[in-house]
């Protein structure tokens, strides 16, 4: 699989449910803010509650930073409507649960695994324009953290607003001094 | 305080050093450093490092002291962040004061602060001085850094200019790693970090311009 970074999202047409409501989403609907996908590999399973439960809670700080949050498996939204009915979490996740029983969204990135009809679990960013900007794909049983996420989509906000111009902080307290490199352009 | 402190500093290799000559015969005027020092070992390698340095050319000298000596000093060169070295001409406080070491790219910067007081920096367009001349304020710039940060020394030099053409102005470079309390105050995940008069913060590296631009509209 070759990298995704700047992929661009392609037309796709999909159910989202989100608190009781259902309608169709389209590309368009992903453009203008920052979004999540958030693959998972099927509802009505354990691990996925908690990781979709976390990104939940912090739903907000996420708005905060403009960005929004899709859940993406590969179940119809009636079965994310039945298991929200079945479940006290998932009735109060307060972000859209795409729909994707055809495996386009996870076709198209690369994560559906086609003998299962499954998700691997992994997470998109995309940028207002709809690229890729940052992904984490797990095999199925290694969980997510939605904190550190948030602090990635961040990271990404803050570099598309301030360019290169900036190096990430990595403090090692009590390092020796950095050997002087002087930079005699400018200078003389 | 005497200067018991070792002459030659391990920081100062002889291809920097035939650099750092190469850039000190071009000074016009006299420069002093001031070094606000502590018990450690920070302080201990700066003021061999300051000592090195200052006999590279007959323009500089260097005096040492500790933060009880000098109150109005120590105010406006901050020691609480030590050790710390103010640049500037003889008799004056010095406005550009850098705090810790500086190594990695910010050699770069504090040799700027340097020929700035010496009279042999750039001289730099009327455009620009005029956008200096609107801070009309006290304002202090600090600017955090980590000393492998390529886009912090510019910032770092740039603000140490405009600090030494606007006597209203004056310019902190501090090496973050030195002091974890400020980097926990202030939640720095990036670097270089421009704080102005302790309340506004700024992240990314800075042009002349967007700098010059930005500060008179802080007042």
């Amino acid at each position: 699989m070759s990298a995704m970074i700047h992929k661009p999202l392609e037309e796709f047409s999909v159910y989202g449910y989100c608190r009781g409501d259902s309608r169709i989403y389209t590309r368009e609907d992903l453009l203008g803010h920052w979004s999540v996908l958030f693959f998972y590999p099927a509802d009505f399973t354990f691990v996925c509650p908690t990781e979709l439960k976390e990104l939940g809670e912090l739903y907000e700080d996420f708005l905060a930073e403009d960005c929004q949050i899709y859940s993406v498996s590969e179940d119809t939204h009636f079965v994310h409507k039945a298991w929200a009915n079945a479940s006290e979490t998932i009735r109060d996740l307060p972000y859209v649960m795409l729909a994707d029983p055809a495996g386009k969204l996870a076709r198209e990135y690369g994560v559906l695994l086609e003998d299962e009809g499954q998700a691997l679990r992994a997470t998109f960013l995309l940028n207002p324009d709809g690229e890729v900007v940052l992904y984490e794909i797990h095999d199925l049983g290694i969980g997510r953290n939605a904190k550190e996420l948030l602090r990635k989509v961040q990271a990404a906000r803050f570099v598309a607003e301030h360019g290169d111009q900036v190096c990430p902080a990595n403090w090692h307290p009590g390092e020796e001094t950095l050997t002087p490199s002087l930079d005699l352009v400018g200078l003389l | 305080m005497e200067n018991h402190f070792p002459s030659q500093s391990p920081l100062i290799v002889p291809t920097l050093e035939e650099q750092l000559k190469q850039l000190l015969q071009k000074l016009t005027a006299d420069v002093e450093l001031t070094c606000i020092l502590d018990g450690g070992d920070k302080s201990l390698e700066m003021a061999g490092f300051l000592n090195h340095l200052t006999a590279l050319s007959p323009r500089l000298s260097c005096t040492f002291l500790d933060a009880e000596e000098d109150p109005a000093l120590s105010r406006a060169m901050d020691a609480q962040l030590l050790p710390a070295t103010g640049i500037g001409t003889p008799g004056t406080l010095p406005r550009m004061v850098f705090h810790g070491i500086p190594g990695g790219k910010e050699i770069t910067s504090f040799a700027a602060a340097i020929l700035n007081a010496g009279g042999a920096a750039k001289p730099l367009d009327k455009y620009t001085l005029k956008d200096i001349g609107k801070i009309k304020r006290p304002m202090e710039l600090q600017i955090c850094v980590s000393l492998g940060c390529q886009h912090c020394a510019q910032l770092v030099a740039n603000a140490q200019r405009v600090a030494w053409e606007n006597p209203l102005v004056t310019a902190h470079m501090i090496d973050a790693n030195l002091y974890p309390q400020l980097v926990d105050k202030l939640n720095i995940q990036r670097v270089p970090l421009l704080v102005a008069n302790q309340s506004q913060s700024f992240s990314g590296g800075k042009t002349m311009a967007e700098l010059t631009t930005l500060l008179p509209k802080l007042q």
